[in-house]
């Protein structure tokens, strides 16, 4: 992988050529039925041992010429082979279904929801799936019709991240043979960048109005600040009712916020610096303004975020972040 | 590290103990013992009491339980010590669960284990019980592979079955068809354990023993009529030799046999000897395995083709291999026959050898009646009379003697079983200068009309003379016929029946109810089943394979044999496949639901189907619109629908539904037609 690319691939694929073999078999989609196109099975490796078992168990038969000893010999190499279409068949018909994906920092875990379906009376017993070997999340679709299964994988650096051909495997019921095949529900997310501290915001940037730090109490703020007895025309769902069962006096809760400070979040904070390491602390500082309720703008080269407060304003401006200068 | 889930290991030490319980009898105690300390060590492992043994305890174990196996059957080699070997490693392995590996090992040698109960036993009982554990083994392999969720034995269980289930075509076919190979190596069998069966030498009182024994000697099927149960003699072996010393008599060593005959064979040298004149018997022999080498027979039987067994010059069977296993040979025989018409000097001499200084008594009884007459013939009618006139009474439960036991027995005694009657006639005959032999073998035998076989068990066990005549060659007498003729014509139990001997030291014998007629019915089905068992199913050997092939299937050769296997191999699999694979739509719909849909593919075969996302009006509208004929069904069919579905779904209503559905099918037909 080179430098910075807008989507990034979780190191499970060997060879391009089997990738491309595999987008033409299966191409992206946000539904897939698993069918006898899509899913492999092999032995693995107790299901050599257990071949081998046989093996030795028709040996002995034939040393021993005992009819009973090949029956017992027959009856396990015939189980193996029923073996394969029970683990083949604890995938097929299944319908995976993208879900939801959570934006996360780059190198956290990225959470993907995936949705797994099931139709008639098959049901499925201990899937594994996931992206990376070692986290992979279990299901088991036995007494409901669909059940929604959380995968996650590592992200490494920001920007719009697809997760890629997801693995969805199973063992079961004999655990002889691996049963699998590669998915790509065609999901997304942003990664923001990784926040590093950064220090205090500077002062002489901050656009403060003169009230800075005093109480104000109004209707539309959102910590809680005390209780008053109630006067009429206070909004009834200020009441606090809890307080009324216990006292038998009406009580209005009121709000509070503390006067806000306007913030530039500047590019050209950090002269000199590169622009992941930018891009990083300006992350950091989304987070803490947001964490004390200022309002707060972004100015990047070419883009800017007018100053506001609220989730979807911190959303907005971390993806901003995400996906600055990101092809 | 790695934890067992719960159910897998419930399920792993239950078909561990049952597994095992079936060896326990052949186990030392010390190894029974080892089996429950480690299996509650396991389970104080799981709940975390105990922890798992050290290395050195480990190594100790293992050591020790080597060296125990070693002294507990005095031998590493052979078959039970191997058991107990793979026993104690199959143990031991339940404390020594790290990795998930381990536990897959411990299926496979359970598995193992399994298998090799069957180089012991293989009875039908036995047979399912076996196969209950195999259906344990698999829910426990089933069990290591489900999560915690959705794990419970009994769930597992009917998995491990259903998955059973689904392998047994398979495994009928791969057990009919695939080519049974000779063996490629020997292999210790298991240890010879005394069985009860005639021995190679008979002193008073042994066959008396035997007797006592209601197992199963061999079965005979015959090919057309059955002769008739006086001639049911069957000989296993001759026995001419009298050991003054310990007064019983012997085989003759092997070489005054001289070489055995085999069909296709070098020509034995002897064979001239032999005459068959006429009613000839054909049947096949399924014997129990003795761990010896004689086999049974009628005279005159031809030779065998069975490659592993010889005629030896006395007209008995040998087998070059010994019988530790169940086997199965066919034969003819001529009831008719002639042998040794005339008998070289060495063989007269032998044949009338008898110690000297030994029952002086009875020699001289035998000059007595030499006085009454000379020639052989004469002799032997004189020797029978004083059987049949002398106060000879036979029993079971004959008294000890000791010393010159013939003597005895002739003069004093007078009670006596078979073998005292053969034994002291053949002496008789010796002494007064007639050749003479006893054969010991059984005499008899119970048909089994089910089976259409007849079984002939230990206590069918019985001695008898062959005297010698110039010109006439060998010709059976049985003394015990004038004595107790009820023995040779309907057999022991009869024989004995006033003194209440028969079966008499054994505890409870099916045997013992011959006079009760729905438990003889009962028996005789059980026997007859296990008769078809161990002739189709444990006696399936290469020979039995070919056989049936080819009355199957024509002439047999490997390559269509393969052919054969492969072909049915794959069409049961995929049958099964079919069975495991279709998709089943369990989603049982509404009465209501179903009318209507009849009525839409009704509809669709009209070209008229039903659009998705469609509502009903909309749909009878369009019909409506197109095909003007079946507006007024349609109508009928969907406000029945709409009024069922929606607003009243009592079975009146459906039933106004399935009847404007049927109408409208009739209008339908006939416009199509």
């Amino acid at each position: 992988m080179s430098t910075i690319e807008g989507v990034q691939k979780p190191e499970l694929f060997r060879s391009d050529r089997f990738n491309r073999w595999l987008d033409k078999r299966m191409p992206p989609a946000n539904a897939i039925t698993l069918d006898q196109r899509k899913i492999f099975i092999i032995p693995n490796r107790h299901g050599l041992y257990f071949a081998l078992l046989v093996c030795a168990m028709v040996m002995a038969g034939i040393n021993y010429q005992n009819s009973l000893v090949f029956a017992l010999a027959f009856l396990l190499a015939s189980l193996f082979m029923v073996g394969i279409l029970h683990t083949y068949r604890n995938l097929s018909g299944l319908t995976l279904v993208a879900g939801s994906a959570r934006p996360a920092f780059a190198g956290e875990d990225v959470e993907f929801t995936i949705v797994l379906k099931r139709m008639g009376d098959r049901t499925y017993e201990s899937l594994q799936m996931g992206w990376n070997k070692e986290l992979l999340a279990n299901a088991d679709l036995v007494d409901t019709e669909e059940v929604r299964v959380k995968a996650f994988v590592a992200s490494k650096r920001r920007g719009r991240f697809n997760p890629g051909r997801m693995l969805i495997q199973t063992f079961y019921p004999l655990g002889l043979f691996r049963a699998w095949s590669w998915v790509d529900l065609d999901m997304s997310t942003v990664i923001y960048p990784r926040p590093i501290a950064a220090g205090d915001i500077p002062a002489s940037t901050t656009t403060s109005d003169d009230n800075e730090g005093e109480l104000i109490l109004r209707d539309g703020a959102e910590d809680f600040y005390g209780l008053r007895e109630y006067q009429p025309g206070d909004p009834i769902r200020h009441i606090a009712w809890k307080a009324y069962a216990r006292t038998e006096t009406l009580m209005t809760k009121q709000f509070a916020a503390y006067a806000d400070r306007r913030v530039w979040l500047d590019w050209e904070f950090f002269p000199g610096m590169d622009r992941e390491n930018r891009l990083s602390r300006l992350c950091y500082w989304v987070l803490q303004l947001h964490a004390t309720n200022d309002e707060y703008g972004l100015r990047l080269p070419g883009v800017e975020i007018p100053p506001a407060r609220g989730e979807s304003h911190r959303d907005e401006i971390l993806k901003a972040l995400a996906l600055f200068e990101v092809d | 590290m790695y934890q067992i889930p719960r159910n897998a290991l419930v399920l792993m030490l239950v078909a561990q103990a049952m597994v095992i319980l079936p060896h326990v009898v052949r186990l030392p105690l010390w190894l029974t013992f080892l089996c429950v300390v480690c299996g509650l060590w396991r389970v104080m492992i799981y709940q975390g009491r105990w922890s798992y043994p050290g290395r050195w305890t480990k190594v100790l174990l293992v050591f020790g339980a080597f060296i125990g196996v070693g002294a507990g059957y005095g031998t590493l080699l052979g078959l039970e010590p191997w058991v107990g070997i793979l026993i104690v490693a199959f143990v031991l392995k339940l404390l020594e669960m790290h990795q998930q590996r381990d536990a897959y090992t411990f299926i496979i040698l359970a598995y193992f284990v399994a298998l090799t109960e069957f180089l012991f036993e293989q009875s039908i009982p036995y047979t399912l019980y076996m196969y209950a554990c195999v259906t344990v083994i698999t829910a426990a392999l089933i069990g290591l592979n489900q999560t915690r969720l959705f794990a419970e034995p009994a769930r597992t269980l009917k998995k491990a079955s259903i998955m059973l289930a689904q392998s047994i075509p398979l495994m009928l076919v791969l057990f009919v068809l695939f080519p049974r190979l000779a063996p490629l190596w020997t292999v210790p069998l298991q240890s010879n354990v005394a069985k009860s069966g005639i021995s190679d030498t008979m002193s008073p009182g042994n066959i008396a023993q035997l007797v006592q024994s209601d197992e199963l000697a061999f079965r005979a099927t015959f090919e057309g009529e059955i002769p008739a149960y006086g001639d049911l003699y069957w000989r296993g072996l001759v026995l001419s030799y009298f050991d003054g010393e310990t007064q019983t008599w012997e085989q003759e060593k092997p070489r005054f046999y001289g070489r055995t005959m085999r069909r296709n064979g070098r020509s034995p040298g002897w064979e001239h000897n032999m005459e068959y004149l006429g009613n000839e018997v054909s049947y096949s022999v399924m014997m129990e395995p003795t761990n010896q080498h004689w086999l049974f027979s009628l005279t005159l039987p031809e030779p065998s083709a069975e490659q592993t067994m010889g005629l030896v010059r006395d007209f008995r069977f040998y087998s070059f291999r010994q019988i530790s296993n169940r086997f199965r040979y066919e034969l003819t025989s001529h009831l008719n026959y002639r042998t040794d018409e005339t008998l070289s000097d060495f063989r007269r001499y032998r044949y009338t050898l008898l110690p000297r200084n030994d029952n002086p008594e009875t020699k001289a009884l035998a000059r007595q009646l030499l006085a009454q007459g000379t020639s052989p013939r004469e002799y032997l009618s004189a020797v029978l009379k004083m059987y049949a006139l002398g106060e000879y009474a036979y029993t079971l439960r004959p008294p000890l003697v000791s010393g010159h036991t013939i003597d005895r027995f002739l003069l004093d005694s007078r009670r006596g079983f078979c073998e005292h009657f053969a034994g002291s006639f053949v002496y008789l005959m010796r002494a007064g200068g007639v050749p003479a032999r006893v054969v010991v073998g059984y005499h008899g035998g119970e048909y089994n009309r089910r089976g259409n076989y007849v079984a002939v068990h230990q206590f069918d066990a019985h001695a008898w003379a062959e005297v010698w005549f110039e010109g006439e060659g060998w010709v059976r007498v049985d003394p015990t016929s004038v004595v107790a003729p009820e023995r040779i014509e309907r057999g022991l139990e009869s024989a004995v029946e006033e003194e209440e001997t028969f079966l008499a030291d054994v505890g409870l014998s099916l045997m013992k109810f011959r006079s009760t007629l729905w438990i003889t019915e009962l028996r005789l089905q059980i026997q007859a089943l296990n008769h078809y068992w161990d002739a189709w199913v444990v006696g399936y050997t290469p020979d039995v394979q070919m056989s049936i092939l080819t009355r199957y299937f024509g002439e047999m050769d490997r390559k269509k044999m393969g052919m054969l296997l492969l072909s049915a191999f794959f069409v049961i699999l995929a049958v099964i496949g079919l069975v495991v694979l279709l998709k089943r739509s369990t989603t049982k719909l509404a009465p209501v639901e179903r009318e209507y849909l009849k009525y839409c593919d009704m509809l669709a075969k009209q070209n008229l189907a039903r659009n998705i996302g469609e509502g009903p009006l909309d749909y009878a509208d369009r019909v409506g619109d197109e095909r003007p004929d079946l507006a007024p069904g349609v109508r009928a069919v969907t406000a029945a629908y709409m009024q069922s579905n929606y607003i009243d779904d009592t079975p009146n209503e459906v039933e106004v539904l399935k009847r404007a559905v049927r109408s409208m099918r009739l209008r339908a037909f006939s416009a199509s037609a």
